[in-house]
């Protein structure tokens, strides 16, 4: 048996997630973002303590209204603020999830992979990375320090491009986002360099 | 020069799509960015709360009345 799923069922997985994000959420979905929002809960907390007073998108407007006339005076132009439209959800797309979904989403997604594991009785505690990453890196503490500076090399990598696999490969190339796919041109694209330059390395 | 933050910025849709806000967008969006608040807390990679201004000042619950 397969250690993977079969590619279609990958596939329909991954394109559920996908839609079905944006579509209940209304925002793209990007896994390195949500780890980098829950490590900065304490911050994302306060934001979310000074937003609570609004809860809906025309109460914001209202209040905008008003310090639009404090900020710029007579520049401003005039209005009756009890009269200002509601944007009818504007704001929606550009509100940020609740870090408590943020941190949902990410123990969802570690929950998830356990199940799917468990249910196919593949799931098994260890603590190297297969026989193939001993052959080719190494293992002991060589192994362990490839995993770290690949980690913090493939951390940079994700803030500097704005995204990961999920971001860029997933969200962004589903939309036709041109960065997301020049993006993920480049991860990939090294990705199979590199390993493919390890499998010919004596 | 645009801001290059507008994308994520969650006040630019409405500056965009409300006429008596749009004064912010020229004033800051469209023109001085470096100097917005928002644009500034973004670029260090600080969160943005929805009621920080480009001014500095933050938008309160209680709208006055004059």
């Amino acid at each position: 048996m397969s250690a993977y799923w079969p590619w279609w069922a990958s596939a329909l997985a991954l394109s559920a997630i996908a839609v079905g994000y944006v579509h209940l959420l209304g925002r793209t979905m990007g896994v390195s973002g949500s780890v980098a929002r829950t490590l900065r809960y304490r911050q994302e907390l306060a934001a979310e303590r000074t937003e609570r007073g609004f809860e809906s998108d025309a109460e914001l407007v209202i209040a905008l209204a008003q310090a639009t006339r404090d900020a710029f005076g007579e520049l401003a132009p005039a209005l009756d603020a009890t009269s200002v439209p509601a944007p009818a959800g504007a704001l929606a797309p550009a509100r940020r999830l609740p870090i408590a979904g943020e941190v949902m989403f990410l123990a969802m997604m570690i929950g998830g992979a356990f199940v799917a594991a468990t249910l196919r009785g593949a799931f098994a505690v260890r603590l190297d990375m297969g026989e193939e990453f001993a052959r080719l890196v190494g293992t002991g503490a060589r192994g362990l320090g490839a995993l770290f500076v690949g980690g913090l090399l493939v951390g940079l990598g994700t803030r500097l491009a704005g995204g990961c696999t999920s971001g860029h490969g997933l969200a962004g190339c589903a939309r036709l986002e041109r960065g997301s796919l020049i993006a993920t041109a480049c991860f990939f694209g090294t990705a199979i360099l590199v390993s493919r330059a390890m499998e010919m390395s004596p | 020069m645009t801001c290059p933050h507008t994308k994520g910025c969650a006040l630019f849709p409405l500056f965009s799509q409300e006429s008596f806000l749009a004064i912010w967008k020229s004033t800051y969006c469209e023109a001085d960015y470096a100097q917005c608040s928002r644009y500034i807390a973004s670029a260090k990679g600080e969160v943005v709360a929805a009621t920080l201004l480009p001014n500095g000042k933050h938008l309160t619950n209680r709208p006055k009345t004059r």
